[in-house]
């Protein structure tokens, strides 16, 4: 059940008038997209994870720092929104997730992304070069053990266990590549609009 | 066009390419306050420093090929990060394929490199005008940027970019273009740089008014600015940035920045919200009083520790919400803003980039060697309970050991040490870490001595020692009252000493009550 969108009067306070949040403010997904943008949240989330072994804990504190404690105050909260992703395990938990919410989860990863954007534009650079040698990407160990733990996460948590390991290695890549682009200072921007556009 | 120290007015430098926007030649011969950014030119180098010299390209133009230039990568951008995985590989298959049969230059592993002759685009459904500057991907992760009209002899008609020179590249034009839309009313003072004749008087009438204001300086509280970094660096250094931005200023230019929509949105002028409108007028009476009139290196009475008398900050009125006027905006006489430091938080707010643009005189194209009149800048307010004094010029010794490696953890955990007997210790060794980058010039350890308010904010900055004083805006302190660390949790102000090294290590404990 996809919550309606609604405006901020209905919740608390906007958790923080800030530039990103008002300049995502300007598009808003229709509520037949949200289910896209759950799992797109979920899975950039789970990249981050992977690789650069962010925890509940750390995705929390970016809510702090963004003044979004709000709409993430907690791990039960976080698990929830998470939890959202329609491919995910488990009959229990929520499944809805918010406009405001989704936003909420677009700054935090974009916050997370630039505070790794070191270990993203390393892993990139590797992903360059070998892609420039013919060679695949587990040869570096830091991609290699990437997209190992992109692969063990999701099928732990996704109900699809019969993904297959090469496509979830071109997922896993494809989000690393994503995960650079939102470290930017217009990442989020470029977040948000991939979201919208990719649900469609 | 080569690109003049003098008349470089904006200077953003990613790791793999610096992009520099100039004034325009009519702007340096005569003195005026007046502008017209659409004359303005830039130069763009890409200069990863993997590249041997002779691969590293350059290209320059007017103000509208940098837009349209700005308005390609976006849309590519945009259109790399909107594709699936598999569309993604996909479109790098196809022009792989194409690439295979197509002769074209050869590509280096890590660089931008012509091609020797207009060779055709990877993709070859639709061949866009060949004066059109566009991307196109190109083989194995790489990317085809066309030139158009900005090609050279020397480029070619295309140059190729790696992933990250390409995310380098768009980073430089996003921040440039974030400028540009943020200080839409403040043209008129905007990329100015005045010859060197009209800055030598400007600092003539600059240390005038640095003299009455260092009385009002020590009757009323004023903020102390963030960092500004490039002032100094760029007295001291000519070939860094011009253009030190107070972090802050970015982040102004994040609340300004036009409705998303299209990837292809062309730069909009939007006027800047609530915070511009109100500052100009009492952000340009501060400046003189912040300056005393030395941008060259020392300057910077960032030092003073002042207890803000008007209306903090809170967290939750800051941002976009334009403090009140009446906020004492001192800023640091750089009149850049440093666009090239990466946005620490989305939600500082900070007007104070406008008014550096107001202060053309303090431009850091001052001879560098003025030294500091040091006395105008107040070391340590007097009451500052602080043990350790201005008198203590050497390195300060910081009593801790902090030799405790602050891995503790897991590398990519939040780092720990012993010494984070509150939350706060950490935050604040982890906000200046991600910021703290120590330049040539900054040979001492530079330690200062915070006192945090109950809401996580600044209360007070007392720099110990003559090193901190004159480096202040080099480490990115926020502002006073700005968005710091998290609340106290029993409402306590913890005084947190932070340590940052010459080496780059930043370190901090909580300080005894």
């Amino acid at each position: 059940m996809l919550k309606a969108m609604h405006s901020s009067a209905n919740k608390s306070p906007t958790p923080n008038l800030t530039p990103q949040w008002d300049e995502l403010n300007q598009i808003k997904p229709n509520i037949d997209q949200l289910d896209n943008i759950k799992t797109h949240l979920d899975l950039v989330l789970l990249a981050l994870e992977a690789l650069a072994g962010i925890s509940s804990e750390a995705m929390l504190q970016a809510a702090t720092q963004l003044n979004l404690e709000s709409k993430v105050p907690d791990r039960v909260a976080l698990w929830r929104l998470r939890q959202s992703n329609p491919l995910r395990k488990g009959e229990g938990g929520r499944k809805k997730l918010d406009v405001e919410e989704a936003r909420s989860l677009v700054l935090i990863c974009c916050y997370l992304a630039k505070q790794h954007q070191e270990l993203i534009r390393r892993a990139v650079a590797l992903l360059e070069q070998l892609a420039q040698n013919n060679e695949a990407p587990h040869k570096a160990a830091l991609l290699g053990d990437y997209i190992d733990a992109f692969t063990n996460i999701y099928q732990e948590r996704m109900e699809d266990e019969q993904v297959s390991t090469e496509t979830l290695t071109q997922l896993a890549l494809k989000l690393l590549i994503d995960l650079l682009f939102y470290s930017g200072p217009s990442g989020h921007r470029r977040f948000w609009l991939a979201l919208i556009d990719r649900s469609k | 066009m080569s690109s003049l120290s003098n008349s470089v007015i904006r200077r953003y430098t990613p790791p793999t390419c610096t992009l520099e926007i100039l004034a325009p030649p009519s702007a340096l011969s005569r003195w005026k306050k007046r502008s017209d950014p659409t004359q303005l030119k830039f130069q763009l180098r890409f200069d990863d420093p993997r590249l041997p010299a002779e691969q590293r390209m350059s290209i320059s133009g007017s103000r509208a090929q940098l837009d349209a230039l700005h308005q390609a990568v976006t849309s590519y951008v945009q259109d790399l990060v909107n594709k699936s995985p598999a569309e993604f590989g996909a479109m790098f298959s196809a022009a792989q394929a194409t690439n295979d049969t197509v002769d074209t230059a050869a590509i280096s592993d890590t660089g931008v490199t012509p091609s020797q002759s207009n060779a055709a685009p990877p993709n070859s459904a639709i061949q866009p005008p060949q004066r059109q500057i566009h991307l196109q991907p190109s083989k194995s992760l790489s990317h085809a940027l066309s030139l158009g009209t900005l090609a050279t002899p020397q480029t070619g008609s295309i140059i190729h970019l790696s992933l990250l020179q390409l995310f380098d590249l768009a980073t430089a034009l996003d921040e440039y273009a974030t400028d540009v839309v943020a200080l839409p009313n403040l043209k008129r003072t905007l990329f100015v740089y005045p010859p060197a004749w009209a800055s030598i008087a400007a600092v003539l009438v600059a240390t005038v008014g640095v003299t009455t204001a260092a009385l009002q300086y020590y009757s009323r509280p004023v903020l102390l600015t963030n960092k500004s970094t490039s002032t100094q660096n760029s007295i001291n250094n000519p070939q860094q940035q011009i253009a030190a931005p107070p972090t802050i200023p970015p982040l102004t230019s994040l609340e300004t920045l036009p409705p998303p929509p299209p990837p292809a949105g062309s730069i909009q002028r939007v006027p800047v919200p609530n915070t511009t409108s109100q500052l100009p007028p009492t952000t340009v009476a501060k400046i003189p009083s912040a300056a005393p009139g030395n941008p060259p290196g020392n300057t910077t009475p960032q030092t003073t520790v002042i207890t803000p008398k008007q209306s903090k900050i809170t967290p939750q009125s800051a941002p976009t919400k334009s403090p009140t006027a009446s906020k004492p905006v001192a800023v640091i006489p750089n009149p850049l803003p440093q666009f090239n430091s990466p946005i620490p938080q989305p939600q500082t707010t900070n007007p104070q980039p406008i008014p550096t643009f107001t202060l053309p005189p303090t431009q850091s194209t001052l001879p560098p060697s003025t030294p500091t009149p040091q006395s105008i800048i107040p070391p340590k307010q007097p009451s500052t309970p602080t043990p350790q004094s201005l008198a203590s010029l050497k390195q300060p010794s910081t009593p801790t050991p902090t030799r405790v490696p602050q891995n503790l953890t897991p590398p990519k955990q939040p780092q720990k040490t012993a010494f984070d007997s509150v939350p706060q210790v950490a935050e604040v060794r982890e906000y200046f870490q991600r910021r703290w980058e120590p330049s040539a010039g900054v040979r001492e350890t530079l330690e200062y001595s915070l006192l945090l308010d109950a809401d996580g904010s600044i209360q007070r900055i007392e720099p110990l020692g003559q090193a901190a004083s004159r480096y202040i805006d080099r480490t990115g302190m926020p502002l006073l009252g700005e968005n710091f660390v998290s609340p106290s949790k029993n409402g306590a102000t913890p005084r947190i000493r932070l340590v940052l090294s010459p080496d780059g290590k930043v370190r901090s404990f909580l300080e005894p009550e």
